[in-house]
């Protein structure tokens, strides 16, 4: 599970953060190390497409904030995630 | 590592550096970039100025270039037969004078009569001083006995237009039949290209860059 916006939709689920923050927090609870380009590419879509929105002035060090089309784009990938994974279990346990 | 990552932060568009630029820079200044951030910086540069199109012209540039190199290469196949004739006396070296009017007439004479045309045959002052005068003389055709035979006619229509003891014309290299073809005349039709490729790319953009969004259209 490596797709950068759904690790920064979920990061930013947890409150507001900027780039390093959300890198590093990606790293923790994802294990994946996102680079630079890849992060700021993500952030670039997701604010296109409303789902985040920076806060506060323009700082050098912008935090941004889960909008509401952000969160709910974010539980319908985790619903649709967790029916592979509850699917992908019981054909485990099947086989 | 981190000056190489600055300068590929650089390589992103203008327009999206003027919005997360100096993010971007604070990232870096936190972190510990290593090889792998920087290849990552290389390709969310590149993946960002082909999604803000900017990559539209150098690409119908490239594209423009590559066309002039194709059609440069299917040109057909010329041959070409050359001549070095030295004028003694005379004053052919000006084209006003009265030698150089009937050089002049006398070459496109010959030319008419042996079924050139004057895009095809060049004829260059290869050497002049107050005595003599080098020309250069070339036939270019499809058919190598043709290209030979106009050689031949304007070298001979030279050495006509001369006249004794006032002028005399000496043939230092004689027209020889061409056994091979020329190579394409690459240069041109590539350079050519690529500025029409150039120029086109650019009026794209601009095109696109001036149609509305969606986002303000709706």
């Amino acid at each position: 599970m490596s797709d950068p916006s759904l690790l920064i939709l979920a990061s930013l689920a947890e409150g507001d953060k900027h780039g390093y923050a959300i890198m590093t927090d990606i790293r923790t609870f994802a294990s994946v190390a996102l680079g630079p380009g890849t992060l700021y590419g993500a952030i670039t879509r997701l604010e296109e497409r409303g789902f985040i929105r920076p806060v506060g002035g323009a700082a050098r060090r912008q935090p941004y904030r889960l909008t509401t089309l952000g969160r709910r784009s974010l539980e319908e990938q985790l619903a649709g995630l967790e029916s592979i994974v509850r699917a992908g279990r019981r054909r485990l346990k099947r086989a | 590592m981190k000056r190489f990552c600055r300068v590929a932060a650089r390589l992103y568009p203008a327009e999206w550096r003027r919005r997360y630029g100096r993010e971007l820079e604070a990232l870096l200044e936190d972190m510990e970039p290593g090889w792998r951030e920087l290849v990552d910086l290389f390709c969310g540069a590149l993946t960002m100025q082909i999604r803000t199109l900017a990559v539209i012209p150098l690409v119908c540039t490239l594209a423009g270039a590559v066309a002039g190199g194709v059609m440069a290469n299917r040109t057909p196949t010329l041959f070409a037969s050359s001549a070095t004739v030295r004028v003694t006396g005379g004053d052919i070296g000006n084209p006003a004078s009265a030698a150089g009017q009937k050089l002049r007439a006398s070459l496109q004479k010959a030319l008419g009569e042996s079924g050139g045309t004057e895009r095809a045959v060049s004829v260059r002052l290869l050497g002049v001083d107050s005595t003599q005068t080098t020309l250069g003389l070339t036939s270019k055709d499809r058919d190598p006995a043709r290209a030979q035979r106009v050689a031949e006619n304007m070298t001979a229509a030279i050495a006509s237009a001369q006249t004794p003891p006032v002028a005399s014309a000496e043939v230092l290299d004689a027209p020889g039949f061409p056994t091979s073809p020329m190579k394409p005349e690459y240069p041109m039709p590539v350079a050519v290209g690529g500025v029409v490729g150039l120029v086109a790319g650019g009026v794209a953009l601009l095109l696109l860059r001036a149609r509305p969004s969606r986002a303000s259209a709706g």
